[in-house]
Order: C-alpha cells, then sequence, then structure tokens
C-alpha cells in the first residue's frame, strides 16, 4: 500500500539524518517574555506619541527646565531632552554593544587558540543565525551569539551585528532569570555578567550548555557534547569541556572588535 | 501561582511533543537545524497562546503553528549568516544512486512538502492536514496527489498498489 510504503520511506530517511534534539522549553518562554515586553513597550510609546501630539496642538509654546536651570522652548534644541528623566535602571552607564570581529568560517580556528585541538568543519559547515557547529577533536561544539534584543541589526556586507536596541532587553542577571525555571542556577560575576551552566543526558549522550549574558547585551551559547553526532558511538562519558573551561571561551574578547 | 504551573505544562508538553513537531519541521524545511529555530519560534508562539488554548486543542495549535512557521521559512530561503568567504563551489555532490526520499522531497513545493509530512509522516486525516495548512480539503486531496506523482516518478521503488481515498 503506497500509504504505508511512504510512510516508512519517510520515517527510514528522518531516523537516519535526525540529530539529537536539543532544544529548551526555556529559550521559548524567553523570546516569549521578551516578545510581550516588546509588544506592552510599543503600546507605551504609541500612547506616549498620542499624548504628545495633543499637548502640541493645545499648548505650542511649553517651555521646558533644562539640565542647566534655563529655559527654552521645545524644539529650539532638538538635542537637548525637554525633561530629564533619572535613570533607575543604570541603562545609561552600560558599556557600548561591542560588534563581532569574526566570520563563521573564522570560529573553528579561533576556538583552537583557545584550547588547541584538530577542529574540523561539519560537512557541510553548519551556519546558524548568528552562531557555528564544528567538531573539535572529533567532538561536537558550537558557539552562538545572540544579540539581548531581536531588533538588532545586521551588516549585510559583513554580517556582523554592528548595533542592536539591546538596552530594551534588561540587565544581564534578569536575562538569565528569565531563561530557566530555576533562577538560582544564575550567577553574576565582576564584570557584570550573568551566567549559568548545566549537563543534559539523553541515553548515553550527554550535553553541556554554557549560557553567557553579558552587560553589553549579547546572550552567548556555548556547547560541547560527548560525541560526533547520534550515528557515531560515545566518545566519552562526559563532553570534553568543563563548564569552566566553555565560560572561559565564551567570555574571550577573540569574538569581538 | 498560576505562571509557574503554566511554565511546568509548556515544559512538559515541549519535552514531550517537540521532536515529533521538530521531525514534521525538518520535512518541510529539509535541514535540522533551520526545523530548530523553525520549531523553537512556533513553541514561542504556543507559549504566547498557552493561557487561551483549551487542552484538547493545544496539539491542532502546536502543528498549524509549526508548519506554518517551516512553510514561511521555506519560501523565504534560509536563514543563514551572510559571508564573502565561502568557497565558490560546494561540496560535491553525493553519487546519484537513484533512490533518495530527501532528494525527491525537495522536488515538491514546501506546502506539498508540509502535507507529506502531515498525511504520511505523521499520519493525519485530510481534515486534519486542511486544518492545519487553513486550505480546503479538495486542495489537499489534489496537492496530495501531485506530491505522490512527483516522488513516484524518483523514488521507483515506490509502486502505487492502491487508490489514494
Amino acid at each position: 500500500m503506497i500509504d504505508n510504503e511512504l510512510q516508512t520511506l519517510l520515517r527510514d530517511h528522518v531516523a537516519g539524518t535526525e540529530i539529537p534534539f536539543s532544544l529548551r522549553p526555556e529559550e521559548s518562554v524567553v523570546r516569549a517574555r521578551v516578545a510581550r515586553l516588546r509588544k506592552r513597550r510599543r503600546r507605551l510609546a504609541a500612547g506616549i506619541v498620542a499624548a504628545v501630539a495633543v499637548a502640541a496642538v493645545g499648548a505650542p509654546t511649553i517651555v521646558a527646565r533644562r539640565a542647566d536651570g534655563g529655559r527654552a522652548p521645545v524644539g529650539a534644541e532638538p538635542t537637548a531632552p525637554a525633561t530629564v528623566t533619572p535613570s533607575t535602571s543604570g541603562k545609561d552607564d552600560l558599556p557600548r554593544h561591542r560588534a563581532l570581529a569574526v566570520t563563521a568560517e573564522e570560529v573553528p580556528a579561533l576556538f583552537a587558540s583557545l584550547y588547541p585541538g584538530t577542529v574540523s568543519e561539519t560537512s557541510p559547515l553548519r551556519i546558524r543565525a548568528l552562531g557555528v557547529e564544528f567538531l573539535w577533536n572529533g567532538f561536537a561544539t558550537s558557539v552562538r551569539w545572540m544579540p539581548a534584543s531581536t531588533g538588532g541589526l545586521r551588516n549585510r556586507e559583513t554580517g556582523r551585528m554592528e548595533r542592536g536596541r539591546w538596552q530594551d532587553a534588561g540587565p544581564p542577571l534578569e536575562r538569565c532569570q528569565t531563561g530557566t525555571t530555576t533562577p538560582a542556577r544564575c550567577h553574576v560575576d565582576t564584570t557584570g555578567a550573568a551566567w549559568r551552566t548545566s549537563l543534559v543526558r539523553v541515553d548515553d549522550t550527554a550535553l553541556r550548555f554554557v549560557d553567557l549574558y553579558t552587560l553589553d547585551g549579547w546572550d552567548i551559547r556555548l556547547t560541547s557534547a560527548n560525541r560526533k553526532d547520534p550515528t557515531e558511538p560515545v566518545l566519552s562519558s562526559d563532553p570534553p569541556f568543563t563548564a569552566e573551561q566553555l565560560l572561559r571561551a565564551a567570555r574571550s574578547e577573540v569574538w569581538f572588535r | 501561582m498560576k505562571r509557574p504551573s503554566m511554565e511546568a505544562e509548556f515544559e512538559e508538553y515541549f519535552l514531550a511533543r517537540g521532536p515529533t513537531l521538530r521531525r514534521t519541521a525538518y520535512l518541510v524545511v529539509r535541514d535540522w537545524h533551520v526545523a530548530d529555530d523553525v520549531t523553537q519560534a512556533a513553541m514561542t508562539k504556543l507559549y504566547l497562546a498557552w493561557p487561551r488554548l483549551r487542552v484538547e486543542t493545544i496539539d491542532a495549535y502546536a502543528r498549524r503553528t509549526v508548519v506554518n512557521e517551516a512553510i514561511s521559512t521555506a519560501r523565504r530561503g534560509r536563514r543563514e549568516w551572510p559571508t564573502s568567504d565561502l568557497p565558490e563551489a560546494g561540496a560535491p555532490e553525493p553519487p546519484d544512486v537513484g533512490f533518495d526520499v530527501g532528494r525527491a522531497l525537495d522536488l515538491l513545493s514546501p506546502q506539498q512538502r508540509a502535507i507529506v509530512a502531515l498525511r504520511f509522516f505523521e499520519d493525519h486525516s485530510v481534515a486534519a492536514v486542511a486544518d492545519a495548512l487553513g486550505i480546503a480539503e479538495g486542495t489537499v486531496k489534489s496537492q496530495t496527489s501531485r506530491a505522490i506523482s512527483t516522488l513516484r516518478a524518483h523514488l521507483h521503488d515506490l509502486v502505487p498498489t492502491e487508490e489514494l481515498s
């Protein structure tokens, strides 16, 4: 029967090519929260714009107190804000969002410069959005950078993140804690970055994750597996890299300009 | 507390159904990593909708979201990190073995792949497929027929012995 034959062919094909399922519900929860937050902010911004428009129509000669105590008509000096709201989040003090300095092809070799070993590309080189997967001494390894806000802008020519509205995404610890159901796993280091680690075991596969949330708005994830892929035997009981080693690589400056 | 309970329910559903939904996404987008992205994005939409979904409609909603996300992604093309340094020539083509489901699937449109995945991989009814894709049952039947014809032409071992219902 054709239905059964096709079903068998499809299932064999899927089973023969499938890679381990490593998606995590926490990531969807975080993305959903960010989406909700952005939606709320858009609504709030729209409300403010509408209120300002109404005020502008009704009171075209509004004046505002400047930070130096002087008074000037609104609009006479566009660069000076009409009112100054003290920053309660410290966002104004956050460092500039660094731009990635590497292309996907450079990542395996750069990783090997941190941890000497034989790196090879998967075939073909698996390039994901702002990340890359490769083999380190035969072990599946990946490095991925995500701008904390999905509103980041990418240079089409260079493939590098040039800027993003990462300030909207919240401080590192908040981003880390919203990404997990056990916020106590999140720690903050001396640079202000937050991080957490996890080790997932499915049958004989072990996959170690390190997530680093930087103060300048990058969410960096490194993974290390104990095998090349599900069709190959495990190479060791644990991934080759410890959480500390992956964290050190995540913090490295080699990735940025 | 409502929120942790919702999250726990969602996580349980994600881990139980995520792999199957990802397989369906893979059959549409034909790349496991893109299927990962599609599944994660669809699950995010599912989580946003979770509070207003009834238990009996969660599966249908998830299926619809994943498949539509996969079709959109397949139509847009793969989201890759652009680079000017990729080699001109790609990896050498595998030898023509004359029988490969993956290559045959590539000949179908994204919507046809979605129909094949839902009908023959997940074993859903025509009505369920029509609901998931938001198209008429007649369209599902006609697209299934075209997809099967294409697959049959390229998968010689797939010999039809019974008409599609």
